[in-house]
């Protein structure tokens, strides 16, 4: 079974300064609480976590401060670093030179070339038993800091592998712990981002109240995120009725096609998708609340929270 | 050395990421600078969407200068009619290929999906413009289902198919050999990527290793879910490995994204763009 070692902590610990003054002191103190969470939040799911030497009694897991043991900081692997532009010789050369030692190589791709998960998930599935990375990649601690973990993962259990990594609805922990740490983690990235879920295209939320997976690449759950509608210039009339029925709305049909055209043009003239409140406001304008009738119902498990883009335009 | 011909849909695709709605105007205003930066067809819309939509696609038309319109349509002869009120360069005909689009989808049946192509194409190719069909859910169909809806898609006179890779499902080396399956068939490949495990560029690059020559791309990467291959960010990579040419310079494309992000209401553009800079320079724990 493959194993996926996450250097986050490595990664932040060579940017903290050594702790002369007593600000650094309280960082160094609040980057060590921080670091004993992540790491069991890491092993929770089944990660290999790389832990800097000065860290192992400070934060180390609930397991090795019950029994005080100091894992090794990374084990008996060559870690091969770099081959960013390997992508089209890693069948031709790469992989055949270091296959026959592929069991003492820990393969950590570069992402200049923004190919690091494909890299990694290609050393993988030819069978190497290790990569190292970081959760959130290069968009995080920069190309040098190997594959997006969350990605290689995800990319194996869709290719039918057995990772042995478990509890993945736990990532939004982790997404919530860097962006404590002060990381800006993009709505829009892949496995972690909270709106990938969002849509909008009517073919696609008519696909998806149909069977989600035409649309979608993994069960939401799967990462711990939820699916969402939202409405806009792209919407259908599918999209309307359910995210109006979401809301607690019944709308007659008639009115569908009426609405559908105001959502678009309103959706339009702002440049931007519609919040759900501008959504209720236009079902009211259009049909008077006490001609609806409101009870509110899932359908097909499409979420009807509005993604956070348009919160702001309420 | 073979040169990669950039098919930008950051009209039609990209702009489907919820959060999107391009005024008239500015379509007009980012086809315009994707035509001067060297695109060679822009995805410009969906006819179908109504006649805002099909006159937007007509200025668009007036405005390029040398990149090639095309239109995006369902598998219907309606949608077809729609697009000859936009006398677009190239119609583009979305075909679904995997058994779960054709079945939960469309309800219906592959037979029934090849028929349509033939009559869609037909049509489409009455008017005078080059026809070209997309595969979608390509990255769930067999070989042989692929294999066969090429060769359906040639005896129809289309020369170009697009691989989609509808939920980013692709790993480079299943790209790789779809790619050169399809082009035993003898048709030209377009590669279309989604970048739902981070792979989108890494899949695109795979695809044109293999003989694809088209590259489907969109501004910022934008797009369902987790977004499409990013001009920038493919044009560089492209550059870094070497091996094909692009008419689209890496440095003239980090541009666009830069000037053409200035135009977007910035609400829309929170969350994409990280190469622009977005994200990094992030102090951790604040120092």
């Amino acid at each position: 079974m493959p194993q996926l070692v996450d250097r986050t902590l490595c990664l932040l610990y060579r940017v903290l300064p050594a702790a002369h003054s007593q600000e650094q002191r309280q960082t160094s103190d609040a980057f060590a609480l921080w670091a004993g969470e992540w790491i069991d939040l890491m092993h929770h799911m089944g990660f290999v976590v790389e832990i800097p030497p000065d860290l192992q009694f400070a934060s180390a897991s609930a397991k090795a401060r019950r029994t005080g043991k100091r894992p090794a900081p990374c084990g008996p692997w060559a870690r091969l670093s770099g081959c960013c532009d390997a992508l089209y010789t890693f069948e031709t050369d790469l992989w055949p030179r270091f296959a026959a030692i592929r069991d003492t190589v820990e393969f950590c791709p570069g992402d200049h070339s923004g190919c690091a998960t494909a890299l990694a998930v290609m050393w993988l599935l030819k069978g190497g038993p290790r990569v190292a990375g970081c959760i959130g990649g290069s968009t995080l601690h920069g190309p040098d800091a190997g594959p997006a973990l969350e990605e290689v993962a995800l990319s194996l259990h869709a290719q039918g592998l057995d990772t042995g990594l478990t509890n993945l609805e736990k990532l939004p922990r982790a997404t919530a712990l860097l962006t404590q740490a002060g990381f800006d983690i993009s709505r829009h990235k892949a496995v972690l981002g909270t709106d990938v879920f969002a849509v909008e295209s009517g073919i696609h939320v008519d696909g998806i109240a149909k069977k989600p997976v035409l649309y979608e690449p993994y069960p939401p759950a799967t990462v711990g995120l939820e699916r969402h509608i939202v409405v806009g210039k792209h919407s259908g009339r599918v999209s309307v009725r359910l995210k109006a029925r979401q809301m607690g709305l019944t709308l007659p049909r008639a009115a569908e096609e009426h609405i559908l055209e105001k959502v678009q043009q309103l959706a339009e003239s702002q440049q931007c998708s519609l919040s759900d409140a501008q959504f209720l406001d236009l079902c009211h304008t259009c049909h008077p609340p006490e001609s609806l009738s409101y009870a509110r119902t899932d359908c097909c498990g499409l979420s009807g929270a509005t993604a956070s883009a348009e919160v702001g335009h309420a | 050395m073979p040169e990669i011909i950039i098919v930008d849909t950051t009209l039609r695709d990209g702009e489907q990421a919820p959060g999107f709605a391009f005024a008239p105007a500015l379509k007009i205003r980012l086809a315009s600078m994707l035509d001067e930066a060297g695109v060679d067809q822009i995805e410009a819309g969906v006819p179908a969407m109504g006649e805002n939509e099909k006159a937007t696609i007509r200025s668009i038309r007036e405005a390029c200068a040398t990149a090639r319109i095309s239109t995006w349509n369902r598998l219907r002869e309606s949608d077809v009619r729609h697009s000859f009120d936009c006398s677009p360069h190239i119609i583009h005909l979305c075909c679904p290929v995997s058994d779960r689009q054709i079945k939960d989808k469309l309800k219906t049946t592959r037979a029934e999906v090849l028929a349509s192509l033939a009559k869609c194409a037909a049509l489409a190719a009455s008017r005078g413009a080059e026809v070209t069909v997309g595969f979608e859910d390509a990255s769930h169909a067999s070989p042989d289902q692929l294999r066969e809806a090429a060769r359906a898609a040639r005896q129809c006179g289309v020369v170009r198919v697009r691989l989609s890779d509808t939920v980013g499902c692709y790993t480079p080396d299943k790209v790789w050999r779809a790619v050169r399956m399809l082009r035993e068939t003898g048709v030209d490949v377009e590669i279309h990527a989604h970048n739902d495990f981070g792979m989108a560029v890494a899949n695109s690059l795979m695809a044109v290793n293999a003989g694809a020559r088209y590259v489907n791309t969109t501004l910022w990467g934008i797009g369902e879910r987790a977004g499409n291959c990013g001009l920038a960010t493919f044009t560089a990579a492209a550059g870094r490995l070497g091996n094909t040419s692009c008419a689209v310079d890496a440095r003239k494309a980090l541009e666009l994204e830069r000037l053409a992000a200035t135009l977007l209401p910035q609400k829309s553009m929170n969350g994409w763009g990280k190469h622009l800079g977005y994200g990094y320079g992030t102090r951790p724990f604040g120092l």
